[in-house]
């Protein structure tokens, strides 16, 4: 009989996936999970001689004043992130909708460079916009405008920006798409009936478009809260540890400061933060359903 | 139900994400422990050749790495070595900053299959990665070596290239001074006088004020605070803490000091030149790599009063072909030892460091290794190039060398030698290269704002959570 392959065939189909999955995904997981509870050590005696230390790095966790910084940095740095790439995205994905095909594809091609670009090369262009002597200060120069060292005077706002403007294109595409589902008679309708254009939104589009939006900002919150390069680049973590993030601290900790046990602990961390965002989105998007 | 499905299928790419960032240090660590089981290529090559493998941190700024400081030294005394037909020397420079090359090192060193033979390392390092087994003691081979035992080696240098066990993990190569390098000319200018000498760190602030006052368009005084940075924790913060009561570590009870007047005194200090407008601005002396490079053009172009760094800057900076080619800063600069906190103490401080070669514990010729390091020291005029090029000063006696007379007639190479006698070293401890990334991260965010209570705070904690809180001494009590 066709169709009836023995279950051993069917593993065996499926063994080279598990098998990279595990090696390169399970292993390492359970394996940070452990050495979170080791002293492990860049250099010095804890170097030579790996020894299991219970709960110390996390006990050392919960008073230590950094992580406590970092933790409100990181959230502070997702949330910027998350309000000005929905508001920004979902305005230029509204606003495109009216215009014409070749203005559509030129702003649309603008932003698209934001994230098109790699994080690195991205992250200089932001440097060099925020810089002392950099174009925003030549700007504000030629407008007779006294200069702002951006970097050291809005650290965490210069590193929102420029997560906002490399995010953009996403979220604006995500909404592109979400538009293009809400039914134009509906829209017309409230048109005749007087609805404004905030109305609309309000009424029509955001109740049609909800599921986009809260898949939107759990991706957003995701991506953000594991962003390493943008920040090392811009600012490594500074002035003083105020875009100090997690991810930056942990690599401070491990690499910086030689206590890996304890940076590793720190990833573990945010993996938590990062589990329970994702539990509140899904659960938030079951009750809609 | 489909919608949740894609949700689910969404976070875990995303959590993925994350996790790539999360492992790093882990997966970096599984490839050492995964490596080191594999047997170490034989260091013979094809021809029969012993291979030798020598790391350092090209610090010189040239365009060819061929044209870098270090690699003259080594390459010139490979090609006069007796042993050159039998060993094959290969140089791996390292270009970037200081921190980054420390946590390469360690990387690197901690895998036979990576870790060079012989490497540039600072001699703070010497005790934490001699505990981590890295280096190999190097007494046995040190006491058939002349230069060793016959007294033309700084006995300091010698003593700070000392493990914790006591062994010799380097041959020290450089060392160094620190104090104030001053513009007479914009000292005048100020209405101090071209001879100028602080007594107090109250009359260097008030030094400072007055230039601020008279020479509106100079900087008065600067100093690099680059966060993780060792040239943070000793030649800023050390070179003012030092010179109170306080030092970091009571070497006699072995305890960390991790709150005293002292030390909020020394933040303090660095407050009020930040909050007066005494210095530069913070984003320019905060700045990794260029909060020295910085200094060295406001000097130059008669911006900056007064820098406090080492005694091998100006030599280095200055010199003709050098980044910063000055003619004439030697009859401009003067160097003013930097005073202590009341002016008690002796007057004035200097910190001084160094650097060493070391042999690594995985290499597997030790003694040939030695050997090479060895004619590296004893080729005394390529130390004296090496010298007159980085500024530093020369840990042997080099007034054998055919070209002393250069290094002998450099500028202030008498006053920064005087220095150097009554140096004080940092604390020669394990924990010290970890506690100093602390230190510098503690003035760094003094510098940029916050409280030096606040800032204090988190270092006692750190240094707690490294050594235990027994062995830790709160002096404010």
């Amino acid at each position: 009989m066709p169709g009836r392959v023995p279950l051993w065939k069917k593993m065996s189909y499926l063994a080279p996936s598990v098998l990279l999955l595990l090696v390169f995904f399970a292993v390492p997981v359970v394996l940070s999970v452990y050495f979170s509870f080791t002293n492990m050590a860049l250099t010095g005696s804890d170097a030579g001689s790996l020894a299991f230390r219970g709960l110390e790095n996390y006990r050392r966790m919960f008073s230590d004043l950094v992580i406590k910084s970092a933790v409100i940095n990181t959230l502070v740095f997702v949330v910027g992130s998350i309000v000005g790439q929905t508001l920004l995205g979902f305005s230029f994905a509204y606003l495109m909708r009216s215009c014409t095909r070749w203005v559509r594809k030129l702003v649309g091609g603008v932003i698209m460079l934001g994230w098109v670009m790699p994080e690195m090369v991205a992250a200089y262009c932001m440097s060099s916009l925020f810089h002392d002597s950099g174009t925003l200060n030549l700007i504000l120069e030629a407008l007779g405008i006294e200069k702002v060292s951006w970097l050291y005077a809005w650290p965490m706002g210069a590193v929102i920006v420029a997560n906002i403007w490399r995010g953009t294109a996403f979220s604006m595409v995500a909404y592109q798409a979400a538009l293009d589902d809400v039914p134009a008679e509906i829209e017309e309708s409230s048109q005749l009936d007087g609805a404004g254009v905030f109305r609309r939104i309000y009424y029509i589009i955001l109740p049609t478009i909800k599921g986009t939006i809260m898949t939107n900002t759990m991706l957003i919150t995701l991506m953000t809260l594991g962003s390493f390069g943008l920040i090392w680049i811009m600012t490594g973590g500074g002035p003083g540890g105020k875009t100090q993030t997690l991810p930056i601290l942990m690599y401070i900790k491990a690499f910086k400061n030689s206590q890996l046990g304890y940076g590793v602990a720190i990833s573990i961390l945010s993996l938590v933060i990062g589990v329970v965002f994702g539990v509140i989105y899904v659960k938030a998007a079951g009750r809609e359903e | 139900m489909k919608k949740r499905i894609c949700m689910l299928l969404a976070i875990c790419f995303a959590i993925c994400g994350l996790m790539g960032c999360g492992t790093k240090a882990e997966e970096e660590s599984k490839e050492e422990t995964g490596k080191s089981e594999e047997a170490s290529a034989p260091s013979e090559d094809q021809s029969g050749k012993k291979k030798l493998t020598l790391a350092y941190i090209d610090g010189s700024g040239e365009e060819k790495v061929e044209d870098g400081w270090i690699y003259q030294m080594a390459m010139n005394t490979y090609e006069k070595w007796d042993k050159k037909d039998e060993v094959e020397l290969e140089l791996i420079p390292y270009i970037g900053t200081e921190s980054d090359y420390f946590t390469k090192m360690a990387l690197d060193l901690s895998d036979k299959s990576t870790a060079p033979d012989i490497f540039y390392e600072d001699s703070f390092r010497i005790t934490v990665d001699s505990a981590a087994g890295y280096l190999a003691p190097l007494d046995e081979y040190l006491s058939g070596w002349d230069t060793w035992s016959d007294g033309s080696m700084i006995e300091a240098c010698k003593e700070a290239a000392a493990g914790m066990d006591g062994s010799v993990y380097g041959v020290p190569l450089a060392t160094d001074s620190r104090g104030i390098w001053a513009n007479k000319t914009i000292l005048e200018q100020a209405g101090l006088s071209a001879d100028w000498k602080p007594a107090t760190w109250e009359e260097l602030l008030e030094g400072c004020r007055r230039i601020k006052a008279n020479c509106p368009e100079v900087i008065p005084f600067w100093y690099t605070c680059e966060e993780n940075s060792e040239g943070t924790s000793m030649n800023t913060f050390e070179m003012v803490l030092y010179g109170t009561t306080d030092h970091l570590l009571d070497e006699e009870s072995g305890k960390w000091n991790i709150r005293s007047q002292a030390m909020l005194d020394s933040l303090k200090f660095f407050q009020t030149t930040v909050k007066e407008g005494l210095t530069g601005s913070v984003s320019e002396i905060t700045n990794t790599p260029n909060a020295l490079n910085y200094a060295g053009e406001y000097l130059r172009s008669g911006k900056l009063a007064m820098v406090l760094t080492s005694t091998a800057v100006p030599n280095a900076f200055f010199q003709p072909g050098a980044s910063f080619e000055w003619e004439g800063w030697e009859e401009t600069l003067a160097l003013i030892p930097m005073p202590t906190q009341k002016g008690d103490l002796g007057g004035s401080v200097t910190m001084s460091g160094g650097y060493t070669w070391s042999v690594a514990q995985s290499c597997e010729e030790k003694e040939l290794a030695f050997e090479f390091v060895a004619a590296m020291m004893d080729n005394r005029e390529e130390v004296v190039t090496y010298m007159l090029r980085c500024g530093q000063l020369p840990t042997v006696d080099v007034s054998g060398a055919a070209n002393y007379q250069e290094i002998a007639g450099r500028p202030f190479a008498e006053q920064s030698m005087e220095l150097l006698e009554n140096a004080q070293y940092r604390p020669h401890d394990e924990k010290y290269s970890e506690i100093s990334t602390y230190l510098s991260q503690m003035a760094n965010s003094v510098i940029c704002g916050t409280e030096p209570e606040e800032a204090l705070e988190v270092y006692s904690q750190a240094v707690i959570s490294i050594v235990g809180e027994e062995q830790t001494v709160d002096l404010s009590e």
